[in-house]
């Protein structure tokens, strides 16, 4: 077969034509073969069929009549015919009656049947015909007739047929090769010719060559000029296309549109010049796919890409997004992307053809545009005053925070809504004034009151104006208001302060006055006209110096200009604070002045005030005077003082000395006594040994006051240099001295957290000790418990010591602190009556107070200051 | 069909034979093997078969054919088997035996025994004009003016025909009869 497609037209047109014939004559051949046998066999048949109707009628009366000769003769006839190859007949019982094989030989055959109702039978075998007839004779059945007959004739017919059949063939196989050949030149040679053409036009591209026409006048000539045609349309359409193709390239590149287009089938991707160009590459460089163009995508922008672009294949969304593109110099691009899919069924993609536009312009306008907007959506939000700007059918479309909390919209969602739905309750001037400016008028109002639905009032200063489209046509209201019930308030407060100040101007003691750069009096209140002698419409507008004497007007001018470049506001004139004043009268007087300046829309203003201080001045003299005296009989007393101080000293150091040096010889006497007693107890009689009790008692007795004296001299006179101590210290250690009395008395002792002071540590701790040891001593039936405080009041501590004693009736408060002073006998309190001497002496030494508050039977608290 | 003969044709060859033995049960047919008058009696029916009678004789207004035998008859039971049931030009075959050639009349064939013979010659002129067939195995009856003779040649029953006899009395003999007679003489009939 390959072979026979290869074969030229010529060959194929030949082998077409005598296939053809050939098949034509050898199927007709067979079947007129075919229809001859069949048909000469009819002819046979009926040929014997009627030869023995003949034969079986001039047998009728020998068979009747029992004439086998007879018979016989009538056979023989049949003799003459070549094809007989045998002839018998036969009686009704089926015997055979009369006949011959051509042959000679052999006897009748067995006379074959006949199916019953059929009047003869026949069949075919070994190429011979072999057919028997029943005869019948006036309606009965007389003879049967039987032949066989051979069918050479039909043989010799066939071979005649065969020979004459090839030689038919081979005469129309000729035929038919010389035609095809002969009419092979009117069809082959032009198609030939037209596919060189056709050839030439596919390699080469070039439409303009033309097949040549051909002499004939057939559907080849058709096809060429058809041909030709289509070359020419062609041509012309190629033209187009690559003029269309060079403007599509040229709008591409001025629109920055690019385009592209995928093949699924056979994945191939085309890109026009401007893709290139949008990602910045050569054409020859670079690869037109999806995977090279995701290396020019920035990684953010990949996955999105993809997805995008898997969506629309498989026809789940269309593609349209935006991407950027990353160029070679690093710079990016913004693009935005659009395909159309071509699917042969849902999610089976044919054909992709996309476009990718550069919009960086666009998108960086865009962004611009949404930041200036944004920006000035910020400016109006945050603008300190109540603004809003509505649409034409009066929806919020921007409000300034202010606006929200001016009109007490907190929490509340008003943009997009309609004004009147947010402020139901508007009054009805307020609609005509929005329907006015929308129409193009611009509103204001500097005071207006606004009543809230809670009923307080507040004041606004509004102004309405419409807001214009690009196209001028008015797009809604601006409306722009400010909450001034502060400022109504403040200037009713500066009103009223004014009115205030100016009745504190015309009341007041001192005369007041104010005065302008050019030093020209503003203000001259009733005071100073009394002052002054001179009625304020005679002083206002006039210099001041005329209310100076001429000898201080220069100074004054200077001074005051001093002051003016100062930058101090306020301070009293005049070093020793009195300067001199002239009245209308021309008396000079004294005045205690102060001044004041302050700026005023770039000029200074100077307000002074002045008193009158000639009776002061008076006074003062007279009391400058007394001061005076006072400092001589001061001047005694302090030497009086150093005096007592000195003799204080004496005392102190008289008592010092006079309490140790008698402690010896005490000492002396009481060891003997002492001695005395041990030795000559209960030698002596009675009264010896109480005489000797009492000496030793008194001895004892005298030593303890002594000791005591001595302690309380030594307070002042060998205290020690002050140190920062911890009082926690101080009374530990003192408490460690008492624990003997602690124990013994089961006492409870605490106290609050305790500061660290400079002080004499050892005096302190001697202050605790005995007002603790105090507390301690002096306790009813219940244990004693005595607390230690401390708190800070301004600049002292304040110490407590409370006990829960007996406590003091506050008659003795005083007397308590003074040296020997006791109230209790010995027997029921033991003591020498100085621990609270010496604590006074030590506290008042550290510059303290000392100090109890008690009632009899409810405790005593002793307090106690320390400089902090 | 044709190659597949063998079996099939043998099989049909025997119904077929079966069928001709009971056929051959209801027909006359001559046979060797019959006797004498057995095989005449069926020549005398098959006689009718080959004639034909004048449209307007006597015996052509009967509604019956008849076969009449003058005489004594030889033929016993065979002809009134052979006839039985069969039927020409569509009359029922009848055999009647008559003793006097006046009763004749009626009678398409008529078979005149031998034991008349002395007699022939006055029952063929009292025939006259008759058209019957006259049939006899008395020798000379063709000369002496029968029409159909019998005649034994090689122990073969066989016939001779006065075809001039036949033609005097209108009957019109087929020639397929006289085909396979032994002899057909024209002679003129004796006494004209």
């Amino acid at each position: 077969m390959t072979r026979v497609r290869d074969f030229s037209i010529t060959q194929k047109l030949t082998w077409m034509n005598m296939l053809v014939s050939g098949t034509a004559l050898l199927l007709a051949t067979g079947a007129f073969l075919g229809y001859a046998r069949v048909v000469y066999r009819q002819t046979m048949v009926r040929y014997l069929t009627m030869r023995a109707r003949v034969v079986g009628a001039n047998c009728v009366s020998a068979v009747l009549f029992d004439d086998p000769k007879g018979a016989g003769d009538t056979l023989s006839a049949l003799r003459a015919d070549e094809h007989i190859v045998g002839a018998w007949v036969y009686t009704p019982q089926g015997e055979p009656f009369a006949g011959f094989w051509r042959d000679g030989g052999g006897s009748a055959p067995r006379m074959p049947a006949i199916a019953k109702g059929k009047p003869e039978a026949f069949w075919f075998a070994n190429d011979q015909l072999m057919l028997i007839r029943a005869i019948t004779f006036q309606g009965k059945l007389t003879a049967f007739v039987f032949f066989e007959s051979d069918l050479n004739e039909l043989r010799e017919r066939q071979v005649r047929y065969l020979e004459i059949g090839a030689l038919v063939l081979l005469a129309s196989l000729l035929t038919a090769f010389l035609a095809s050949r002969f009419f092979g030149q009117f069809v082959a040679r032009p198609i030939r010719a037209l596919f060189d053409t056709a050839r030439a036009v596919s390699h080469d591209k070039d439409f303009s060559i033309r097949a040549a026409a051909t002499d004939s006048h057939d559907e080849i000539e058709v096809l060429v000029r058809a041909f030709n045609e289509m070359l020419e349309q062609i041509q012309e359409r190629d033209e187009a296309v690559r003029k269309s193709a060079a403007s599509l390239a040229e709008a591409q590149q001025v629109a920055h549109v690019g385009s592209w287009e995928w093949n699924v089938e056979t994945d191939r991707a085309w890109w026009s010049d401007e893709m290139y160009r949008l990602y910045g590459v050569e054409p020859g460089e670079f690869a037109p796919s999806l995977e090279n163009a995701l290396t020019r995508i920035p990684p953010a922008d990949r996955e999105m890409v993809r997805k995008g672009l898997q969506d629309g294949y498989e026809g789940r969304k269309p593609i349209d997004f935006d991407h950027r593109i990353v160029l070679a110099d690093g710079s990016e691009r913004i693009v935005h992307a659009r395909a159309a899919v071509a699917a042969a069924e849902p999610g089976k993609p044919v054909r992709v053809v996309g476009i990718l536009q550069d919009i960086t312009a666009r998108k960086r306008a865009e962004i611009a545009v949404r930041k200036t907007e944004e920006m000035l959506r910020f400016f109006v939000r945050h603008a300190p005053a109540a603004i809003a700007m509505l649409d034409r059918e009066m929806r919020y479309l921007v409000v300034s925070e202010r606006w929200i909390t001016d009109y007490r919209l907190e929490g509340r969602s008003i943009l997009g809504l309609c004004h009147y739905d947010v402020f139901p309750d508007l009054p009805e001037p307020w609609h005509e004034i929005y329907e006015r400016c929308m129409r193009g008028a611009v509103e204001t109002c500097e005071e207006d009151p606004f009543p809230h639905p809670d009923g307080t009032l507040d004041w606004l200063r509004w102004e309405v104006r419409p807001w214009r489209n690009v196209d001028d046509s008015i797009g809604g209201i601006i409306i722009f208001s400010e909450l001034i019930t502060e400022r109504k308030r403040s200037e009713e407060e500066l009103r009223k302060s004014q009115l205030q100040l100016a009745a504190v101007i015309e009341t007041a003691m001192d005369g007041i006055i104010k005065v302008n750069e050019e030093q020209r009096i503003e203000i001259f209140n009733p005071s100073a006209e009394t002052m002054f002698g001179c009625k304020a419409s005679l002083a206002l507008g006039r210099p001041l110096d005329f209310l100076i004497p001429e000898r201080y007007r220069d100074a004054h001018g200077e001074h005051i200009r001093l002051f003016g470049e100062s930058n101090v506001t306020r301070r009293t004139m005049g070093k020793p604070g009195i300067v001199w004043g002239k009245r209308a009268n021309g008396d000079e007087f004294p005045i205690e002045a102060s001044i004041a300046q302050a700026e005023v829309a770039g000029r200074k203003m100077y307000t002074v005030i002045l008193r009158d201080i000639t009776e002061r001045k008076r006074a003062e003299d007279t009391l400058n005077k007394r001061t005076e005296e006072l400092a001589q009989s001061q001047q005694t007393l302090e030497q009086k003082v150093q005096e007592l101080a000195r003799s204080n000293a004496d005392l102190e150091q008289f008592a010092y000395i006079a309490s140790h040096d008698l402690q010896e010889p005490l000492r002396t006497v009481a060891s003997f006594a002492q001695l005395l007693q041990r030795r000559y107890k209960g030698k002596l009689d009675s009264n010896a040994d109480e005489f000797i009790h009492y000496m030793v008692d008194g001895a004892s007795r005298m030593q303890g006051l002594i000791n005591d004296l001595w302690a309380f001299s030594r307070v002042g006179s060998r205290g020690k240099e002050f140190a920062p101590a911890d009082f926690a210290t101080i009374v530990e250690l003192a408490l460690s001295n008492l624990q003997t009395a602690i124990a013994e008395s089961h006492a409870e002792v605490t106290h609050d957290p305790l500061p660290t002071l400079k002080c004499d540590g050892a005096q302190l701790a001697q202050v605790f000790q005995n007002l603790v040891g105090n507390g301690i001593k002096f306790h009813n039936s219940q244990s004693p418990h005595v607390h230690i405080g401390a708190i800070r009041k301004d600049s002292e501590w304040v110490f407590s010591v409370k006990d829960n004693g007996i406590g003091i009736d506050p008659q003795f408060n005083q007397r308590i602190f003074e040296v020997f002073q006791r109230l209790h006998t010995r027997k029921e309190y033991p003591g020498s009556g100085i621990g609270l001497s010496i604590t006074k002496k030590i506290v008042e030494r550290h510059g303290g107070r000392i100090w109890v508050e008690s009632q009899p039977g409810e405790g005593a608290n002793f307090l106690f200051t320390l400089p902090a | 069909m044709i190659r597949r003969v063998g079996k099939l044709s043998r099989i049909s060859l025997a119904i077929a034979a079966v069928a001709a033995c009971l056929l051959a049960s209801r027909t006359l047919a001559i046979a060797t093997a019959h006797t004498e008058y057995e095989v005449k009696a069926a020549y005398l029916y098959n006689f009718g078969r080959f004639v034909e009678w004048p449209q307007n004789s006597a015996a052509s207004h009967e509604n019956e054919f008849t076969i009449c035998v003058l005489g004594h008859d030889p033929f016993g039971p065979a002809l009134d088997a052979t006839i039985s049931g069969e039927k020409i030009d569509g009359k029922n075959v009848v055999a009647r035996r008559i003793s006097k050639v006046e009763e004749a009349a009626g009678c398409r064939v008529i078979f005149i025994t031998p034991t008349k013979g002395g007699q022939m010659k006055g029952i063929l002129a009292a025939l006259g004009n008759s058209s019957m067939l006259t049939v006899s195995d008395m020798p000379k009856f063709v000369e002496d003016g029968g029409m159909v003779e019998f005649v034994m040649t090689e122990e073969r029953v066989r016939f001779e025909i006065n075809l001039t006899a036949a033609r005097q009395v209108g009957l019109n003999l087929s020639s397929e009869l006289l085909k396979v007679a032994a002899r057909v003489t024209q002679a003129p009939i004796q006494g004209e």
